[in-house]
């Protein structure tokens, strides 16, 4: 069964279906969510939640967007909820305490930990989000907008604001490593 | 010689999705087992055909308590139940004008 048909059956009702589609876009969906919240035990609880809201609202997809864009879609909401309903303080200490597992998780397999992403970390979600999803998955400007339920103008200054506070952190970065 | 902002972007960028693509690498996001699919599809759909039934049977309930009360005040009370019905109409067009001038207004 191609995609099309699993997802017209799974609106039918068709567990199987449903459960097919889901285990064809997980990994793509929890690769995206490790992006954006630089923090693989966040993306993790919110890959399951992502998973429960899909499969809860699968009769309203409507196809306009690809099956994969809908998922990062209810993702990023639910992240962006996840954000707003913590306070600044809390969500800084959870952050650092995730990046020490990380880096502790990369030097017990013995890799370097990427420095940059440090630098990416410094941008603030409103910021790093959009730069992502333009610049790694190379979405439109007009798809962000849908995708982050924002204006389109709103988004191209988030990734030239974001753009340009990153060249500035990874200068900064490189002037006091060399 | 400076470089052009443009390249010193490309750069940027590809620093960027490099870091990325190393976290990915670092954690990787193995697909569990189709088992574990069926289980989440199947308990999920219980429980939002559990949750309908009930906020069904709440919507019931409330309708039937307003249509009791209604047909009682009318049997009883007359005036009561056209005050209420007018009332309730009056409440109405206010929501609504209250709704087309908030659509409307265009100040920032």
């Amino acid at each position: 069964m191609d995609e099309r048909d699993l997802i017209k059956q799974a609106q039918k009702g068709n567990q199987q279906a449903l459960s097919e589609l889901l285990q064809k876009h997980y990994a793509f969906l929890k690769s995206y969510l490790l992006k954006i919240t630089v923090n693989p035990y966040l993306a993790e609880d919110l890959t399951q939640e992502t998973l429960i809201k899909a499969i809860e609202k699968i009769t309203s997809y409507d196809g306009r967007s690809a099956f994969s864009s809908w998922l990062i879609t209810i993702g990023s909401r639910l992240y962006i909820d996840f954000l707003r309903k913590k306070d600044t303080e809390k969500r800084w200490t959870e952050k650092q305490k995730a990046l020490s597992k990380m880096k502790w998780a990369a030097g017990n397999l013995n890799r370097d930990w990427p420095e940059f992403l440090e630098a990416l970390l410094t941008l603030s979600e409103e910021y790093r989000i959009p730069l992502i999803l333009k610049h790694y998955y190379g979405y439109t400007y007009a798809e962000i907008a849908d995708i982050l339920h924002i204006r389109e103008g709103t988004v191209k200054s988030r990734v030239h604001h974001a753009s340009n506070q990153l060249r500035k952190e990874w200068l900064d970065d490189e002037q006091t490593s060399g | 010689m400076n470089k052009h902002p443009d390249e010193d972007n490309d750069q940027l960028y590809q620093k960027m999705r490099e870091g990325l693509d190393e976290l990915d690498e670092l954690f990787p996001s193995a697909t569990p087992d189709p088992a574990f699919f069926q289980s989440i599809v199947s308990e999920t759909t219980k429980r939002t055909k559990k949750r309908i039934r009930y906020e069904l049977l709440a919507f019931w309930c409330v309708a039937l308590v307003v249509l009791s009360m209604l047909y009682f005040i009318q049997s009883q009370a007359l005036i009561i139940y056209f005050l209420v019905q007018g009332l309730s109409f009056l409440a109405l067009v206010l929501i609504l004008a209250k709704r087309w001038v908030g659509n409307h207004d265009t100040t920032p």
